[in-house]
């Protein structure tokens, strides 16, 4: 059976707030924290985005165009690349150029707007494309939603906006027991192919690549594609069809969740060769496996969103309890407030715009998270704050003051309280 | 099993505990007998008995044991496993420092202590004298100690016939005093932890203190954290979560002393102040910072937002946390932190010092370091305007509240008996 590979990296990096405190509302502005942010950029620059870019970079020159591969890098990301290293911008610009990249589209600021304002949806959406034409190249019309946060509603509106295909999780819930490994369609908009990201396969190498208690451990490239093989052969006793293999993951993967030491810049660098090697095995990028998607093939029906993340596969990892929701309602309750601030003061509303969207980077409300907080795990780990709690207030802090800002009066009178 | 506080005689958090654990092993099935300095003797649940050593003395014989048929003598100052005989079993477990040994409470005396003149030094003392008169008429497999106040006589009960001592450390002046110990109640503290057969700590945090200051091997030592009172606790259904609609009354309860932080309370409330001119400050408590409380009040311009309730008894400590929005415990060393578990069952929020052993249970909760003033009045503050906070801290804390009970607490400690006993439990653990 055939195969087409598809690689997609995630580059996202949100706008950390610093420890902005209750009493500031009113009187400071600055919300971020430049210090932990260029930090944390700057170290990824030198463990990833470098030595990464310069891998790929390598192996495509030497393999040439069956070697391809695929990115989508927010706008948050590359505003920070400007800010605090820009070698990693210029990077990434010479990947591109380089031929067999193709970008992604997604949210500019790696939102939830999907979820919760069709207009700033589309605005982020649009953002995201220019500014990836300016600083990087032109984007494919294939779209991947923040987190892989995918539902029929989203599919729908994804479709509107002319593109042809989309990423999805490869969920269970969402396949019910067919093939993650060849795209599908929405019922709800059938001009859209769902190109599913076969999770096992995909998580091998981004959580459990240097898993020493894993059985699999160490992983190397011709075992890969052995495995790779197998699916295949298993697959065409279903299928007549190409297949699809979707592996999409976080680029910090690569040098910064898995360490270099590990391992896991030697499996990259071998793994083209070894999939190239086998006949039928081919690479492609998002756009072609759209292209080559039938017409009428398998539809997917979804009512509620599927994403990427933890083992639910859902979004309560960003909206699941009650702050994270008082916190996205708040956000997203400023929006006609800004547009009407924008419209009387285009230059100011445009800065206020910019720092709002900031603020709905899903980072910040996964912060927020509680589901596993006692246990201790992946949501810690990446959480700058101690406790989803304090993400919470400082959040709500900066949101107090943004309100102020742009014209409405979130200052409680401390002699009658919010909510009292 | 010996104390020094049981409810309705206590002062803290101490007595409540020690009920917790003496119900949760009659629960179980284990014969205990409760004894304490000075209590009228009575019959608190099926298998357990409290009595004072001095009505029992004062008597002449053991005033409870007259009413149980199988007669005087079994009934030891001890737990004793009631399906567990015999009780000729030797105390295998013992430490060989428990046996037969002169006793530091019974055998050093006043002078030893360094407690002669103050009057708990003496009724240290002499609690450890009485009991050890009646260790000797009795009979039982362990005895079960809470406290330094109760060590001495621990010691005392369990050296004529060698009997192993656990000892369950709610404190240890480590936490009352912080550098400044009384150099003869940590000698106390250190020569019965060193006997003991094996230690119970409220917490890995003051199991940590235990290995650190006193040197005891981690292995001697199991973890039995507090439980809430369940009986209360079904009331609560009726009191709601309704935090939205409560005042602005910041609660801190607790003794007036260094260890629990009221001052830490005091310059935390005078930064909430100047933002939020709604919220009351109520300090209930009493001890030896009272007028320093006072003048820093006073001084930090504050009080007459101030309240200083005094030391309250149970049923208004309910009242009082069922209207309060908050409660603050700012202790500089908390063992554990019991009015944390109070608060929540009463629906309202808590902020917990990260120097406490009730964090370990409650991960769900507000934290601060004690000395952190600017992040502990943040954190008061965002609870009193954002009341979906609260809400969520009260559901969150209650689901891991309702994790923990006195039974399960009784059930550690009864395994760790039956490792150091060699006592089978098998038949009290099935029930």
């Amino acid at each position: 059976m055939e195969l087409d590979v598809c690689f997609y990296f995630q580059v996202h990096q949100p706008w950390r707030l610093r420890a902005y405190r209750y009493a500031e509302v009113g009187s400071r502005h600055d919300y971020f924290d430049e210090e932990v942010n260029a930090r944390i950029l700057r170290r990824v620059t030198e463990k990833c985005y470098l030595p990464m870019n310069e891998l790929l970079a390598e192996r495509i020159r030497t393999l040439g165009p069956a070697f391809r591969v695929s990115f989508s890098i927010t706008v948050t990301a590359l505003e920070q690349m400007q800010a605090y290293a820009p070698e990693a911008l210029a990077s990434f610009r010479r990947l591109v150029a380089g031929g067999g990249v193709e970008l992604l589209t997604e949210t500019s600021h790696h939102s939830l707007a999907a979820l919760y304002s069709a207009p700033e949806f589309a605005a982020q959406v649009q953002l995201h494309r220019a500014v990836c034409a300016r600083l990087l190249g032109v984007p494919g019309n294939v779209f991947r939603n923040t987190e892989l946060i995918t539902s029929d509603a989203i599919a729908s509106r994804v479709a509107a906006l002319d593109f042809r295909g989309i990423c999805i999780e490869g969920a269970d819930r969402l396949l019910r027991g067919r093939s993650a490994l060849r795209p599908y369609r929405f019922a709800a908009a059938p001009g859209l192919a769902a190109l599913p990201r076969y999770y096992r396969l995909s998580d091998d190498i981004a959580f459990r690549f240097s898993d020493r208690d894993w059985q699999e451990w160490p992983l190397t490239a011709d075992r890969f594609v052995q495995w790779l093989d197998a699916l295949a052969q298993t697959e065409a006793e279903h299928s007549p069809d190409n297949g699809f293999l979707g592996l999409f993951m976080d680029y910090e993967t690569f040098g910064e969740h898995q360490w270099a030491g590990t391992g896991i810049f030697e499996f990259m660098r071998a793994l083209p060769a070894a999939v190239l090697a086998r006949p039928g095995f081919r690479f492609v990028t998002p756009s072609e496996a759209v292209a080559r998607t039938p017409a009428q093939t398998d539809v997917l029906e979804l009512a509620t969103p599927v994403s990427w993340a933890d083992l639910e596969r859902d979004t309560t990892a960003w909206n699941g309890n009650r702050i994270q929701q008082s916190a996205l309602q708040a956000a997203f309750a400023l929006e006609p407030m800004l547009l009407r601030h924008q419209a009387a003061d285009p230059e100011e509303g445009a800065k206020l715009i910019e720092e709002w969207r900031r603020l709905l980077s899903s980072d910040h409300v996964y912060y927020m998270s509680t589901k596993h907080w006692a246990d201790g795990d992946v949501h810690k780990y990446f959480s700058p704050y101690e406790s989803p709690y304090d993400a919470y207030i400082t959040y709500m802090n900066v949101l107090a003051d943004l309100t102020d800002r742009c014209g409405g009066n979130s200052r409680r009178n401390p002699a009658k309280p919010e909510g009292a | 099993m010996l104390g020094w506080e049981y409810p309705p005689r206590f002062a803290g958090g101490l007595g409540k505990a020690s009920q917790g654990i003496a119900r949760g092993l009659a629960a179980l099935g284990t014969e205990v007998l409760f004894v304490l300095p000075s209590f009228r003797p009575r019959r608190a649940a099926p298998r357990l008995r409290v009595t004072g050593a001095r009505e029992w003395l004062l008597q002449g014989r053991n005033p409870i044991s007259s009413r149980q048929p199988s007669g005087a003598g079994r009934l030891g100052l001890l737990s004793v496993p009631a399906r567990l005989r015999p009780y000729q079993a030797p105390a295998r477990g013992a430490g060989p420092g428990a046996s037969r040994a002169t006793v530091a409470g019974a055998g050093a005396g006043d002078t030893a202590t360094g407690l002669y003149g103050s009057g708990l030094g003496r009724e240290v003392t002499r609690f450890a004298l009485h009991v050890g008169r009646l260790a000797a008429r009795t009979r039982a497999d362990l005895i079960h100690a809470h406290d330094w106040m109760s060590f001495p006589a621990a010691l005392a009960a369990a050296a004529p016939r060698s009997l192993p001592v656990f000892l369950h450390v709610h404190s240890t002046e480590y936490d009352r005093s912080g550098e400044a110990v009384n150099p003869a109640i940590a000698e106390i503290e250190r020569v019965a932890l060193e006997r003991a057969a094996h230690i119970f700590a409220v917490s890995h945090y003051t199991a940590n203190v235990l290995i650190s200051r006193y040197g005891i091997p981690g292995e001697k030592i199991t973890v039995v954290y507090n439980a809430p009172d369940d009986e209360i606790f079904s009331l609560d259904a009726a009191l709601g979560v309704q935090g939205s609609t409560r005042p602005h009354w910041i609660v801190f309860l607790g003794r007036l002393t260094f260890q629990k932080g009221p001052d830490h309370f005091l310059h935390a409330a005078s930064r909430v102040a100047q933002m939020n001119h709604e919220a009351r400050f109520l300090v209930c408590g009493s001890g030896d910072m009272l007028p320093a409380l006072r003048a820093l009040a006073g001084s930090l311009g504050i009080a007459e937002r101030v309240e200083f309730r005094g030391f309250l008894q149970p049923a208004a400590v309910d009242r009082l946390l069922s209207r309060a929005r908050l409660l603050v415990m700012p202790s500089v060393s908390e063992p554990f932190g019991l009015v944390a578990l109070e608060a929540l069952r009463c629906g309202t929020p808590v902020i917990l010092s990260k120097q406490s052993g009730v964090r370990e249970v409650l991960g769900h909760s507000l934290q601060v370091d004690f000395w952190d003033h600017e992040k502990l009045a943040e954190q008061m503050l965002a609870v009193l305007r954002l009341p979906v906070l609260a809400t969520q801290l009260v559901e969150e804390g209650r689901e891991q509240l309702v994790r923990l009970s006195w039974e399960e607490s009784a059930q550690r400690v009864l395994t760790a008996y039956a490792q150091v006993t060699g006592i089978p439990t098998a038949g009290i653990t099935a029930r």
